[in-house]
């Protein structure tokens, strides 16, 4: 994994912890719409911004499917029970 | 509701959906990677619609609501812990969309007989898969079977509803593939999303408005506002139990892993990617408020389960709202149907039958699809029919089971030394456990199926992997040649970018022969 992902994958995984530690500690006893709810919904507006950040250079690759060759998918490597 | 009233909605649904699906085949070709896959050919918001359409069953408006009206908002955090597990299609997406390219795979059990070198981990996937999905799908056709059943007042009898959910889903997977079956999708998605806001702002308004229900939920329901909620519903084990699998969806089930070879670039699948988590937050957040208003408009049910029903046979939303509701949520679970029974076909074809490479004994690998389809679907039917305990059992154990895909999955692409053996014992293992704790309702320490699949999964893959011998070659090409394609379209990577074209790169270029040029680290592989 890039160490670009690494910092990525390291800073949402934070927020999917914190998604299932705040509303379990913090927030049990806040009974109002600005409780749990609020949180979940912010938090996943938080993790779709930081996704648009993420898949930014996607949008570059905008060039049509690749006419590639693809090798075959069970190419002379790959037999049924092979070890290499 | 009138059963003429009933006849005549699902029958202009019908027939206008099915007129999608024929006019969505025009230009399909003859491979299984166009009938499967519509040719890694389409456009990101379609993609978008569709992977909403396929994710999104009757379980939104009917299980969920259930689950917030008898727990709270615990329903709305487990729902979109289920959404955020999306951010594995901006690590994996890319990876599986890439590696279909250069490998010409068309199923996502097919990818780890590549990455292993052992057709058997497909093989095993893809029976595993099976083993879930086609129970899941006749639970999905019970739902339509008993919603139709109860909304015209027995005048649909159930096993007519069955049949036409079973008749129709065949139809749409068998006239085009995934052409019809992605193109009857979005318009379904859409259809979804249009009932589901038209019956929420009837419900909110007979409560007199937002502000007006919050403050009803604050005064009367407050436990509903926080978790663990109604009744200590969502205690943590409850809620990470349930949440778990979900998290995973996105690689764990077939149906929708598959979707991330489709797209026509790039691009195209983060418009699915961004597109979906949008449809995502407001068809959950349409659900749950659904779900809060039935607490409010219906305080006094026994069975959580039926709050959808009674309330749209109530006299709260109009008849004619209440009939497009049952419309949406019908759409919602023959939408989800075909394509599942689409992709097990496609598992079928590409991994437990080698019709591929058997294509002369065995005539057009495409008519064999199509009968597999119909196979399927009959299967399906007959196990709506027959309503056993144990097929509602390996439904309900379906996306628990299914999180013992995930470890070889993640394997494929992050960890070079996981075997072919690894695999197998992790995929059989994993599943054997979740089928296991899901019979004899036995949660160790406390924990559900899912969290022990899971565990029990990755230890296997990882200790057998240890000790059996990787399938080197195979696997460091597979990593660092997907890796390194895969860099300049990293945020910030510093890359220059190049054409996504074999004709420019090789070293770039998924389609050009491995060479030293790609190896991870090189200049050249970053041109």
């Amino acid at each position: 994994m890039h160490p670009v992902e690494r910092r990525l994958a390291a800073l949402l995984g934070t927020l999917v912890l914190l998604a299932y530690l705040v509303p379990f500690t913090l927030l049990t006893q806040v009974k109002a719409w600005y409780g749990a709810g609020l949180f979940w919904v912010l938090f996943v507006i938080v993790v779709a911004g930081i996704l648009t950040y993420q898949t930014k250079g996607w949008k570059e690759a905008e060039t049509p499917a690749a006419k590639v060759q693809p090798q075959p998918a069970h190419s002379t490597t790959v037999h049924a029970g092979s070890k290499d | 509701m009138s059963t003429t009233a009933v006849l005549l909605a699902i029958g202009i649904y019908v027939l206008a959906t099915t007129g999608v699906a024929l006019w969505a085949r025009r230009g399909s070709g003859q491979t299984l990677e166009d009938y499967f896959l519509a040719n890694r050919t389409l456009g990101g918001i379609v993609s978008a619609l569709s992977y909403s359409a396929t994710t999104y069953s009757a379980f939104m408006m009917v299980g969920l609501a259930g689950l917030t009206y008898r727990g709270g908002i615990g329903a709305l955090g487990f729902e979109l812990i289920y959404l955020s597990g999306l951010l594995l299609v901006a690590f994996f997406g890319p990876r599986f969309w890439l590696a279909g390219r250069r490998y010409g795979i068309i199923s996502p059990a097919e990818l780890l007989s590549v990455r292993y070198a052992d057709r058997r981990v497909g093989w095993v996937a893809a029976v595993l898969s099976l083993v879930f999905l086609v129970p899941y799908s006749a639970v999905q056709l019970m739902g339509v079977g008993y919603l139709l059943q109860g909304l015209s007042q027995g005048a649909i009898p159930f096993l007519a509803g069955v049949l036409l959910a079973t008749v129709v889903a065949i139809a749409w997977a068998w006239l085009g593939g995934l052409r019809s079956v992605a193109w009857t999708d979005a318009a379904q998605a859409l259809l979804m999303l249009a009932t589901s806001i038209l019956v929420v702002v009837f419900a909110l308004s007979h409560l007199g408005g937002v502000r007006q229900a919050v403050e009803r939920l604050t005064v009367e329901t407050p436990d509903w506002l926080a978790v663990p909620g109604g009744g200590n519903y969502f205690q943590f084990s409850t809620f990470l139990g349930l949440s778990l699998p979900w998290f995973f969806f996105s690689l764990s089930n077939p149906q929708v892993a598959q979707r991330l070879f489709v797209p026509r670039s790039l691009s195209a699948l983060r418009r699915m990617l961004l597109g979906f988590i949008a449809f995502g937050l407001i068809y959950t957040l349409l659900s749950v408020s659904w779900g809060l208003a039935s607490r409010l408009l219906l305080p006094n049910l026994a069975n959580p389960d039926l709050a959808t029903p009674t309330l749209l046979a109530s006299h709260v939303v109009p008849d004619i709202v209440a009939l497009l509701a049952m419309v949406g949520i019908t759409a919602a679970a023959i939408s989800t149907i075909d394509s599942i029974l689409l992709t097990l076909a496609s598992l079928v074809a590409r991994d437990v039958l080698p019709l591929a490479e058997s294509r002369r004994k065995h005539g057009n690998p495409l008519a064999w699809s199509r009968g597999v389809i119909l196979l399927l679907g009959v299967v399906a039917f007959l196990f709506a029919r027959l309503q056993l305990n144990w097929i509602a059992l390996l439904s309900v154990a379906s996306s628990a089971g299914l999180l013992a895909l995930v470890p070889a999955n993640v394997g494929a692409f992050f960890w070079k030394k996981g075997t072919a053996p690894g695999a197998l014992a992790s995929l059989i293992g994993g599943g054997l456990v979740s089928l296991v704790l899901q019979a004899t309702g036995w949660k160790p320490l406390g924990w559900w199926p899912g969290v022990w699949t899971l565990l029990v999964a990755t230890g296997l893959f990882i200790a057998v992997s240890e000790v059996t011998s990787a399938p080197t070659e195979r696997a460091t090409q597979f990593v660092d040649e997907i890796a390194a394609a895969l860099r300049p379209y990293l945020p910030d990577s510093g890359h220059i970018r190049p054409s996504f074209s074999p004709s420019t790169s090789p070293a770039t270029t998924m389609g050009s022969p491995p060479s030293a040029a790609s190896a991870p680290g090189s200049p050249e592989a970053s041109r």
